[in-house]
């Protein structure tokens, strides 16, 4: 006897018929026979040239399956092995029906045969086969096991990509992006972003250039491209009370063309990502992510969406790409941006920090943010990004007499910590609550809920001694802390006893000494005190200090 | 006005395969759960969003691409200026998102658009695509969202082995150079 396991005629496609082995004929005058017949109906003709054809051929008398094979040994000392990508046995499929399970989906998930990426095309069968020879049932009653992906065969391509060359991995690139190389400029990899990270000049090290371009953006102006960081678009009559959910501060009377910083923490009150969100009408908010975090800002906001505030009338777009960003900085930012579009009203009255307009340049729709991520009088352009290039362009030519200096990653991430500003991701690590951050103003204290409010009271998250965000500075000004070196007190204490380590480390051209934030246990209370970073060839002394080390007074953002 | 400037500006043939990026395109992002919202759009555009997963409806105009229960992507059929597309932007804005019926995002410059045509376009997919386009390829309006090459992607199938591939316009440019490399070996 055989068995199989026969198309269903009724799932079959109209214009296919099964013949042969398929169709359950594995004799040769079966064969030859029936698919006469099976034709014929097929076509809808009465009469064949096989039709009076006579075929001869031995028959097989005793057919049978076997699933396992004899041995002179019990089951328990041999190895027959059923699926070979997860090494199950016919051992353990008897086992498995021992113990009770009877269901085919059972035995799968108790011995794992058939859950490999064949999905049984190898083993199912014999399985099915032991499972019915030993309980005394008919195979096709047991039935199959539900067949998941990849059940259908996948290329490697699909699996592993080409990772040849220049596709061992995605490049994602801005607008932008040719002009920086035409302009010699190094390249930082941002997630799969390639950023610009600084453009060295006439042979230049990174740490002159990032020198040149920190001073540049301070002194006159300087251009970064933030077309990076996410961005998305948030629609509804819930759209104020969704944001005063997501982020610690309050939204709901942020007026129509503001902007405002928010930070966002997860449900341990950990700070996960932050930004500045723009209200442009009554229920439309333009929201910033950082460039690392946006797809997954995105994906929690939906599934916030979906799964616990589905009373929310609120849609979310991802508009990253749709808008490049232009972030010019600098005293004599303002001057070029009336260059690039005179009609707008620069007026501090008119525009003032945190606010936006829109805009127009030659004949394209723009978005103009008045905001700062450096400390400077600071605008940041989005544009549809098919034309972001020539506005990139426009504003090179009219900062020409300015010297307008186009400055990478490395600067931006100085020209901020000058500021004390944080970064996510470098300042934070995943256990940074907004206290410890020393930003305890941005926590909405009347508000009644956002994401991680609960967690920011529980005992741990308000002890004192918590590592917190604290400034540093060497005692000799020219020295630069290494990223990550660990801050003690007590050299000679065994085992010495690490309090913090540097998150950011940088040389000042504008104060002309060395800074440097970094997390320290008890940080809010060691203002002024001193400590050791031991080094491998010597001891740095620091002193914590503030983390703002420049412009304290923020007069400079209306300069 | 502005220089306009797309990321791949290209068409390639190999064999009857052919690649070319189709652009300028309006593109635009619909979300709704509304009652009121099919209707709405089918007043302003003579089309209705499709309600049946992976597919879409086209007139001579548009395309509505389903995405998600409460999502479509429109994409014009051909090509229109810019100041048709902000005719059609505000008037979808102003009659969708602000009737508080929906959504309405322009997403022109977030996709690129890129056309295959040819026997060998499934071939070529599968090359690094985890998706069985057994049934994609023999629906005219089919929709896919899936990877290519490890990049999300949404597929439309207008015609036999003719259909519209979207990517995001960062990676469009590293997906071409993929494409092309792959369509070397068909």
């Amino acid at each position: 006897m055989i068995m199989f396991f026969l198309p269903d005629k009724n799932k079959t496609p109209s214009d296919q018929i099964s013949i042969g082995s398929c169709n359950g004929d594995f004799d040769i005058k079966d064969i030859i026979l029936n698919s006469n017949k099976d034709v014929k109906t097929f076509l809808g003709i009465e009469n064949s040239s096989f039709d009076n054809l006579k075929v001869e051929s031995s028959k097989e008398e005793m057919k049978r399956n076997i699933w396992l094979l004899p041995s002179d040994k019990p089951i328990g000392k041999t190895k027959p092995f059923l699926d070979f990508q997860n090494d199950s046995t016919a051992k353990d499929v008897k086992l498995a029906l021992r113990e009770g399970f009877k269901s085919i989906e059972h035995v799968k998930r108790y011995t794992t045969t058939g859950m490999g990426t064949d999905q049984g095309k190898l083993s199912n069968m014999h399985a099915l086969g032991i499972i019915a020879e030993t309980t005394g049932t008919n195979m096709g009653e047991l039935g199959t096991t539900t067949f998941r992906p990849p059940y259908t065969p996948l290329t490697f391509g699909a699996i592993v990509g080409r990772n040849v060359g220049e596709f061992f991995d995605h490049t994602r690139k801005t607008a932008m992006h040719n002009w920086h190389v035409q302009n010699k400029a190094k390249f930082e990899n941002v997630g799969q972003w390639k950023r610009a990270w600084y453009y060295p000049k006439n042979g230049e090290t990174m740490f002159e250039a990032v020198q040149r371009e920190c001073k540049a953006a301070r002194e006159s102006v300087g251009i970064l491209d933030a077309s990076t960081l996410g961005k998305i678009d948030i629609q509804g009559t819930d759209a104020s009370e969704f944001l005063n959910r997501v982020y610690t501060n309050a939204w709901s009377k942020l007026a129509i063309g503001k902007c405002r910083y928010g930070l966002m923490l997860n449900e341990d009150g950990m700070v996960y990502d932050d930004g500045v969100t723009t209200r442009l009408g009554e229920n439309h908010y333009i929201m910033t992510t950082t460039t690392g975090g946006a797809a997954n800002v995105l994906t929690k906001l939906e599934d916030y969406l979906q799964t616990e505030w589905p009373e929310l009338d609120v849609y979310l777009t991802t508009v990253t790409d749709h808008f490049s960003t232009i972030s010019i900085c600098g005293p004599n930012s303002k001057k070029i941006l009336s260059k690039v579009i005179p009609d707008l009203d620069l007026s501090d009255e008119k525009f003032p920090h945190m606010s936006f307009k829109n805009s127009i340049i030659n004949g394209i729709k723009c978005r103009v943010m008045r905001i700062s991520f450096t400390g400077e009088h600071s605008y940041e352009i989005n544009i549809q990004s098919n034309y972001a290039k020539h506005v990139w362009e426009l504003f090179m030519d009219a900062g020409k007499n300015y010297n307008i200096t186009p400055y990478g990653t490395e600067t931006m991430h100085l020209l901020r910590a000058e500021k004390g500003f944080i970064i996510t991701g470098q300042d934070t690590d995943g256990t940074m609550t907004p206290s410890d951050l020393q930003m305890d103003w941005i926590i909405g204290k009347k508000k009644f809920d956002f994401i991680g409010k609960r967690s920011l009271y529980r005992s741990d998250t308000i002890r004192d001694d918590r590592k917190q965000l604290v400034g540093l500075l060497t005692d000799d000004p020219k020295e630069i802390l290494e990223e990550g070196a660990q801050i003690v007190e007590k050299l000679n204490q065994k085992p010495v006893e690490m309090l913090g380590h540097v998150t950011s480390s940088y040389f000042s051209p504008n104060l002309n000494k060395s800074i440097a934030l970094a997390v320290m246990k008890s940080g809010k209370k060691l203002k002024g005190k001193k400590f050791f970073v031991p080094m491998e060839n010597k001891n740095i002394n620091v002193t914590v200090t503030d983390t703002v080390f420049f412009d304290k007074e923020n007069k400079r953002l209306n300069a | 006005m502005l220089n306009f400037e797309t990321t791949v500006q290209d068409s390639k043939s190999y064999g009857d395969l052919t690649l070319s990026e189709v652009e300028p395109i309006l593109k635009i992002n619909l979300r709704s759960n509304k009652r009121e919202f099919s209707t709405k759009i089918g007043k302003l555009l003579s089309i209705i969003p499709p309600i049946e997963a992976n597919t879409s409806s086209s007139n001579e105009d548009y395309s509505i691409l389903w995405l998600s229960p409460d999502e479509w992507l429109i994409y014009s059929n051909n090509k229109i200026s810019y100041e048709q597309q902000n005719l059609l932007e505000e008037n979808l804005f102003n009659n969708i998102s602000n009737t508080n019926q929906g959504s309405v995002t322009n997403v022109t410059d977030h996709w690129v658009m890129i056309n295959l045509k040819g026997s060998k376009i499934y071939d070529l997919l599968s090359k690094s695509s985890p998706y069985d386009f057994k049934n994609f390829k023999m629906k005219k309006g089919s929709v896919a969202q899936t990877l290519l090459n490890h990049t999300d992607v949404i597929l439309h199938n207008i015609d036999d082995n003719n259909l519209n591939l979207f990517v995001r316009r960062s990676f469009s440019e590293d997906l071409w150079l993929w494409i092309n490399d792959s369509a070397r070996f068909l």
